[in-house]
């Protein structure tokens, strides 16, 4: 092991069925695991690949609101913005840190991405059109992730529940500014109130496949074995209904689902199924935006190298 | 660009490995309880603080942070004892550190 590389992980040696069972029951339990424990070689490849679509998803959807720093209605909204866009990539350095901890150096990770051989999240394969698809992003599609990521906090790998304290705690305001743009345009101009509508329409279909194809529990390893997470996508698709379908009523803006309905028999929202298959191409490389957004980040990885090669000469300033 | 690259080895030709830092804090209800924040590479210690600031104490959520240049494993054993002292986290992963030390 190098210190400098800050790669810790253990190298998966004396992996038997039966160590492995033993740390699965383990798991179970509701045992915690740090870097430098055993763990099966499964574990840590879910946890590498978890963590790293997360780790992208963070960095390129912050491309869509960045979009739109110049073009903030006020000064306030587009300081907000600006703060919002700084955490999500400093939400994507904390992952990256913890991918670097379990061997997979960030910039393979980053390699990876720009050259369309590691996913990220088919939301962000999108563009933010107009202001108020900022604030339908910031506030409804941050509700859905932060609905998954207070349950990730409660996973087995210890270093990403702490990571996640952090996440979860910025998600907060994110959910707040992003509302309190929604509601300032529903509050305003008939213009306005339509601008929000509008973007509300277009979001909808993809806010309802946020979380995820409903893949039943015990289909999920990462639930089942690793419990990295505890929630189905599907449970998790609920709460978010639960949470936000009143909230957006509330604005007087209308949900454009003929089949969405609260089923007070089963406790459970109905609603028009995604399309999971387009859906999954997105994640190859094949979604609206895909191209132009790689080729972005491309562009700023070559553009920007000089900051990172002037600073690791920084060492020799006095 | 590299931030964490195996190949930056110490030795190699090409610039100077970043060194990596770990940040801990003790904030919050459970003030006596040291936290693993996360970690940042850095050319030296000066830019990790100024980095460190801007990650982890941007909006003054935290009163003291600490940075520790990471040299071997040592750091991590930190966070060993803060969970063996809270067993409301879970005891049980007292019990796999102890088997794997």
């Amino acid at each position: 092991m190098d210190s400098s590389t800050g790669c810790n992980a253990r190298v998966d040696q004396g992996e038997t069925a039966q160590r492995t069972e033993e740390f699965v029951r383990y798991l179970r339990a509701g045992g915690l695991v740090e870097v430098d424990d055993w763990m099966p070689s499964g574990y840590r490849r879910s946890l590498v690949r978890f963590i790293e679509l997360h780790a992208h998803s963070e960095y390129m959807g912050a491309l869509l609101e960045r979009e739109w720093l110049s073009r903030a209605p006020t000064l306030a909204r587009k300081l907000a913005l600006a703060a919002k866009v700084q955490d999500e990539i400093g939400h994507a350095q904390l992952l990256f840190r913890l991918l670097a901890d379990l061997d997979r150096p960030t910039e393979d990770a980053l390699e990876d991405l720009v050259h369309g051989r590691s996913k990220y999240h088919w939301f962000f394969h999108y563009r933010a059109e107009t202001w108020a698809d900022t604030g339908i992003i910031a506030w409804l599609s941050d509700t859905a992730a932060s609905i998954a990521q207070a349950d990730l906090a409660t996973g087995s790998y210890a270093p990403y529940r702490r990571a996640l304290a952090k996440i979860c705690w910025e998600e907060r305001f994110h959910i707040t500014h992003g509302h309190d743009i929604i509601r300032t345009l529903c509050e305003g101009t008939a213009e306005q109130r339509q601008m929000a509508q509008s973007a509300l329409d277009r979001w909808w279909p993809r806010l309802l496949a946020f979380n995820g194809p409903p893949t039943p529990r015990e289909r999920d390893p990462n639930i089942t074995d690793w419990c990295i997470k505890r929630l189905s996508n599907e449970e998790m698709r609920q709460r978010f209904l639960s949470k936000t379908v009143r909230q957006i009523q509330a604005l007087g803006l209308h949900i454009a689902d003929p089949n969405l309905a609260h089923d007070a028999a089963t406790g459970r929202w109905k609603y028009t199924e995604p399309d999971w298959d387009l859906l999954q191409t997105f994640k190859l490389g094949h979604g609206p935006e895909t191209r132009a957004w790689l080729a972005l980040r491309a562009e700023a990885r070559s553009k920007n190298g000089w900051v990172l090669e002037t600073l690791s000469r920084a060492r020799t300033i006095p | 660009m590299t931030l964490c690259h195996r190949s930056m080895a110490a030795g190699s030709p090409g610039p100077t490995p970043l060194e990596v830092f770990d940040v801990f804090a003790a904030s919050g209800r459970r003030a006596a309880a040291i936290t693993h924040l996360g970690s940042v590479p850095a050319p030296n210690r000066a830019l990790a603080d100024i980095y460190v600031r801007r990650m982890f104490a941007r909006r003054h959520e935290q009163q003291t942070l600490w940075l520790v240049p990471r040299v071997d494993d040592a750091h991590w054993s930190l966070e060993r004892i803060r969970l063996r002292r809270a067993p409301c986290e879970n005891t049980a992963s007292s019990q796999l550190g102890d088997r794997e030390s």
